[in-house]
Formats: structure tokens, C-alpha cells, sequence
């Protein structure tokens, strides 16, 4: 194969290793994976070398694989007799954790049955709040979420953005956008605090639990799980699996690439950077860091990353609390007055942006943007702005979505397409507070470079095979403001 | 090995695993591209074969026996998910569940080690893009926005490679790409 264009049918596959295949073409992809012609042999050669890669990749050998076994097999003939007998022990759903504490002995890596005991109540406290349901092993729901929070979710061929309540439970390809603080909870009792600021999607778990920190810090408390099904948390460059422990997981991205540290507050992991697939063991007290250039190892803890689980959260993710001033344009929010509202296209011909991707034009007071068959459409100012209030209205179409970027791709919202309407979007930045509204609901922020605030200039991206429409778009931005001399109001 | 492994010789079934595992693995991952998936089924297989191996016929061979199995658990494994996935997902599912009723195993392990050896060839960016997509399972949307690149750059970076792998192991198969 020397074609350097990619095929549809490459697009369907990858697609759907992301889980965000569309009707259309799953339905064209699953014609070629049963048919006989050249083209669907090629898919399912395509197919079959992702998992070939997949395999080829993996640094785990013949005696990992058999020690693996080994350990489901102990499992299977050890576990489910020491659980029903914790279960027929346990008096209450309502026992408080203090009494948690009769000690198990024939799992070999669960230490304490007090850890079991967290498990069954954990158990019990799901199947109260919803009876119909039977708990999964890699069943998730919120148990606690902070004003804001939300849930991006595969509805169909669009991603839905839902608040993030109590008891909403999560499925495979959910992601939690954590606004304020939010606590995950799992049906064995484990728990995944995700800091504000930070996000996590839900991975299909098969094998045990799995979830992905797509940014920022999480502090997670996981309780024993089964042997040969850890629970394993993904970063960009890192995972890491889990039997049982306490821990806490930061994952942020600079300029020298993605950083991910881990801290152990209790019990054993292993973790593996994924650049080269090398896996160490972290201990008790012990931290590790993945970052590019950085010795991976584990060494005692230094500096907390925060504070533990069901304390208060010191929010280590990527956005700083604290805006720098780091441009004339920026003033103390509080002296700060917005200009008026002017033209975001001034001039003809679309002067003073860059068509960065794509076909842009202009037609009375529209613009109108096409990204090819395998090219997306960018529209790029050249401006670069921290504080700055935009009012637009878009029609998307033939893709599920279009990007509102802002800060040079610092941040972005994706705005969903609808069914071929024009839908009102309403952004604000002023320094590190960003919102963005679609239709008059609020978007979650997505992290693109995700740096501290910068000033950056906004832009406007439709995937391959997308158009966009833009109307009536304005914006203002801080007027220079008089500073009172020194002593007064 | 097998004789042993019957008679309950846990570690002589240990070595069974051993010996098989990559083929199987090979097997599985032209049916299931996640490599967790793949993972999980196999090791899922092994523990059927163990629980089966009083009825195993040890005139026969051994390595037949336990691809059935592990087929079937393909088969079982893309079932029981099918309630739990997107509409579009589970079209796709079924027709690898089609697919995978007619498909052999013919040549994968060597696939396996020929991509292995192909993999060695490239530099560390390349074979960290790789792992990022196909062994993390990481969307080319977060890889991009990790790398600092354009979804569709990533998109086609990964092309290129994918290109170049398949390439080299058409070559030290000697068959064509």
C-alpha cells in the first residue's frame, strides 16, 4: 500500500477502535467484513493488523500470560468460597467502614477482609439505589458530583453532554468532566475522586475496571480486586494496574509532552510507561513519574500531589487556579470593562484570519467553511486574545460536531451539529474562567495544548467532511481601563 | 507436558500456556483489535481448556483442541457484549461474529513475529505513536492533542507507518501486501 490518502474504509476502522463509528459507516464497514470482493478482504486485513499491532506491541511475555492464568485459575477456586463466606458474616448494608475489620486469610493478595467488607457494602449500596440493575464488576455510578459537572456521552452518532447527578450511572465510553470535585463509585466499593478540573472516561472493562484520566489529578481508593482482573487507569503515557490500594494519579500536558505521576499511599502497583512498555512496581509511600526525559522509578514521596480521598481536593490539574498577567490586554477582573460589541469579520474576504484548513468564503455577512473528504476546515485568527466575549450562531453539517477553539488551541468546546439548524453559541474567557454555551446549554471544556492561560487567538474547526456555516458573529474584548493613581480606589 | 497436565500437574499446564500463547494471541487479535480483549479471551480459552482436559483425547493433538476453544470463546466474548454496545458498534460486532465462524489461523503467529521484527526497525517516536494508538487504545483526537498535532496529521503519520509495517512483513513472509 503506497496510497498516502486515507480510504474511507480506513476512517470506518479506526473509528471504530475509537467507538464512534456512524450508522452509515457501520453499516458499509460491516458489508465488507462479511463480503468476498478485494475491498473487503483489505478491511479485514486492516482490521486484523490493529490487532496484530496491539499484540506485537505488548511487552508481556509467555510467563506473564502463564502467570496470569495461573492466578484466574486460583481465583476461580478460591474466591468465590471466601466470598460467600464474608457474605453470609456480614450483619448490616448500614455497618459503618470502623467495623470492617475480621481478617480473611485464603486470597492471597487480599490482606484484610475489612477490604471485602467495603466491597459487599459497596455492593449493597448500589443494589439499594436501583434494584433492578445486577452490579458488574465494572459498574460505575456518581456518587458525589460538584456544581457543573458533567457526563459527555455516546448517544447514538452524537456525543450528549448531561449534568453529572448523584447516582447517574456511567457506561464504556462516558466521560466525566469535573467541574467541581466529583466521586465515582464502583459496585465493589472502590472510589475515584476526580478533582475539579480533571476528566475521565470509562473504558470498556472486560477484563476488570478500566478508566482513563484524560486530564488533571484523581485520588482513588481501590478496593481488593479479583485476581487476574485489576483495575487499570490509563493516562497518554502511562497505566497503571490495580489490585487493591490507595493511591493518587496526575496527569497533565506541557510543553515537553504529557506528564503522569503517580503516588501511593497504600499497597502495591505496577505501573508502565507506555512509550516503551517498561513496568516498574510502586510501593507504599512511594511515587513515579512519567514524563519525557525523566528517569522512570519509584522513589519515596516528596510532595503530596493533595490531599486523600473524601478530604478536601487541592486541585493539581492542568488549569493553575491563579491567572498570570501575562499580556496589556489583561487587567484586574475587577476593574476590567468590556469594550463594545464589534463584527468578529470585519473586512471582506476574511482579512485578518488565516484559512489554516480547508475552503473558507464569505457571502454576505456568512461565512462558509469545507473541509474535504479527508481534510478537516480550519479558520484561524490571528489575534491573540485572554479576555474576550464572542456571540456567534453555526450551522454544522455532515459531521457531529464543529470545535469553538480558543487560546491557539489551548481550550476548545465542541459544538454538536443538531439536525441541520443554526444553534446559538455564547463564549466568555476572562483569564482561566472559560464557558461556552451551544443552544443555551452549557459545554464542557475539552483541554487541547491544556497550558496554564495564555492569550491565543480563537478558531473555528470542522472535521474531514464537514461544513460550517457562521452568522452573526461579534465580539468584545477589555477596553483599556484608567488604573487609579497609586493610593486611590 | 499434556499427559501431565491431565493428571492435574498444574505447572505442566503452566507450560502448556506458555507454549500456546502466543499463537493463540495471534489467533484472537485478528478477530479482536483491543489488546485487553485479546488478553481476556485467551486467558479466558486456557481456563476452559483446563476445566476440559479430562475430555481431551490424548491421541490427538493438542494445538487443534485448544483453537477450537479459544474460537468459541471469540464467538461467546463478541456475543455477550453485543447487548452492551452502541447500535453501530454491534453491526460491526455481528459481522465479525460471521466472520470469525470461517476464519483460520493460517500464518498469524508468523505475521506476529514478522511485525515484531518490523516494529525493531523504527525509531523510538514512531513505535511510541504506535503503542499510543494500538496497545493504550488512545483516540487519534487525545493523541494529537498530546503531541501537539492535528487530528488528521496523526491520522496520517499512523497511515504511513501502518503502510511501511505491512510492507516489511509482506516482505519477510514473501507474500504481497
Amino acid at each position: 500500500m503506497s496510497s498516502a490518502q486515507i480510504t474511507p474504509t480506513e476512517h470506518q476502522i479506526e473509528t471504530y477502535l475509537d467507538g464512534s463509528l456512524d450508522a452509515a459507516g457501520a453499516i458499509e464497514l460491516a458489508r465488507l467484513l462479511r463480503g468476498d470482493g478485494d475491498d473487503s478482504a483489505r478491511a479485514r486485513e486492516l482490521l486484523s493488523f490493529a490487532g496484530l499491532l496491539g499484540q506485537a506491541l505488548d511487552a508481556a511475555g509467555g510467563e506473564d500470560f502463564a502467570r496470569s492464568v495461573d492466578e484466574r485459575l486460583d481465583a476461580q477456586g478460591k474466591s468465590s468460597a471466601f466470598v460467600r463466606a464474608v457474605e453470609r458474616s456480614l450483619p448490616a448494608r448500614t455497618r459503618p467502614r470502623s467495623a470492617r475489620s475480621a481478617r480473611g486469610s485464603r486470597l492471597p493478595l487480599v490482606a484484610a477482609a475489612a477490604a471485602v467488607l467495603i466491597a459487599i457494602g459497596g455492593y449493597v449500596w448500589f443494589i439499594a439505589r436501583e434494584p433492578a440493575r445486577v452490579a458488574s464488576a465494572g459498574e460505575c455510578r456518581i456518587a458525589r458530583a460538584g456544581a457543573g459537572a458533567s457526563i459527555e456521552r455516546p448517544t447514538g452518532s452524537v456525543r450528549a453532554v448531561v449534568p453529572a447527578m448523584e447516582g447517574s450511572q456511567l457506561d464504556a465510553g462516558d466521560r466525566v468532566i469535573a467541574t467541581g470535585d466529583v466521586l465515582i463509585g464502583y459496585a465493589d466499593g472502590s472510589q475515584v475522586e476526580l478533582a475539579s478540573g480533571a476528566s475521565a472516561t470509562v473504558l470498556p472493562g472486560q477484563a476488570g475496571k478500566r478508566l482513563r484520566l484524560d486530564i488533571g489529578t484523581l485520588h482513588a481508593e481501590v478496593a481488593p480486586q479479583p485476581i487476574g482482573r485489576p483495575f487499570v487507569l490509563t493516562t497518554t503515557n502511562a497505566s497503571i494496574e490495580v489490585i487493591g490500594t490507595r493511591f493518587a494519579l496526575s496527569t497533565s500536558l506541557s510543553p515537553a509532552g504529557p506528564r503522569t505521576r503517580l503516588e501511593l499511599e497504600h499497597g502495591d502497583v505496577r505501573m508502565t510507561r507506555s512509550s516503551d512498555g517498561l513496568t516498574i512496581a510502586v510501593h507504599s509511600g512511594e511515587s513515579a513519574l512519567v514524563a519525557n526525559g525523566e528517569s522512570f522509578s519509584a522513589t519515596p514521596i516528596s510532595t503530596p500531589i493533595s490531599t486523600p480521598i473524601r478530604n478536601p481536593v487541592v486541585a493539581t490539574a492542568a488549569i493553575p487556579a491563579a491567572t498570570p498577567r501575562t499580556s496589556a490586554m489583561r487587567v484586574p477582573a475587577s476593574v476590567q470593562v468590556m469594550g463594545p460589541w464589534l463584527p468578529l469579520f470585519p473586512a471582506a474576504a476574511l482579512e485578518g484570519w488565516v484559512q489554516q484548513h480547508g475552503a473558507w468564503s464569505e457571502d454576505g455577512g456568512v461565512v462558509h467553511g469545507v473541509g474535504t473528504k479527508t481534510g478537516a476546515a480550519r479558520l484561524l485568527g490571528t489575534r491573540d486574545l485572554l479576555d474576550l466575549e464572542l456571540t456567534c450562531r453555526l450551522r454544522i453539517g455532515r459531521v457531529e460536531h464543529a470545535e469553538l477553539q480558543v487560546g491557539t488551541y489551548n481550550w476548545f468546546f465542541e459544538i454538536p451539529a443538531g439536525v441541520g439548524d443554526w444553534i446559538a453559541v455564547s463564549l466568555t474567557q476572562h483569564g482561566a474562567e472559560l464557558h461556552c454555551t451551544a443552544g443555551g446549554v452549557e459545554l464542557p471544556r475539552l483541554p487541547g495544548a491544556a497550558a496554564a492561560p495564555r492569550p491565543g487567538a480563537v478558531a473555528f474547526y470542522v472535521m474531514p467532511g464537514g461544513v460550517i456555516d457562521i452568522a452573526d458573529a461579534r465580539i468584545r474584548v477589555p477596553e483599556p481601563v484608567p488604573m487609579p493613581e497609586q493610593g486611590g480606589q | 507436558m499434556v499427559q501431565a497436565a491431565i493428571a492435574g500437574d498444574r505447572e505442566a499446564f503452566a507450560g502448556l500456556v506458555r507454549a500456546h500463547q502466543a499463537r493463540l494471541r495471534a489467533l484472537v487479535a485478528l478477530s479482536l483489535p483491543s489488546r485487553d480483549d485479546v488478553h481476556d479471551v485467551v486467558q479466558e480459552a486456557f481456563i476452559d481448556a483446563w476445566k476440559g482436559l479430562a475430555r481431551f483425547d490424548p491421541q490427538r493433538e493438542f494445538g487443534p483442541w485448544l483453537r477450537t476453544i479459544c474460537r468459541n470463546r471469540v464467538n461467546r466474548f463478541l456475543r455477550d457484549r453485543l447487548p452492551t454496545r452502541r447500535r453501530e458498534l454491534a453491526l460491526v460486532d455481528e459481522a465479525l461474529i460471521e466472520r470469525e465462524a470461517a476464519s483460520d489461523d493460517d500464518g498469524a503467529e508468523r505475521k506476529l513475529t514478522a511485525l515484531r521484527i518490523c516494529l525493531d526497525a523504527l525509531d523510538a517516536a514512531q513505535r511510541r505513536l504506535l503503542a499510543m494508538r494500538y496497545h493504550d487504545e488512545v483516540a487519534v483526537q487525545e493523541i494529537a492533542t498530546a503531541l501537539g498535532k492535528s487530528p488528521n496529521g496523526v491520522s496520517m503519520m499512523l497511515l504511513r507507518l501502518k503502510a511501511a509495517l505491512m510492507k516489511c512483513v509482506a516482505a519477510r513472509l514473501g507474500t504481497s501486501p
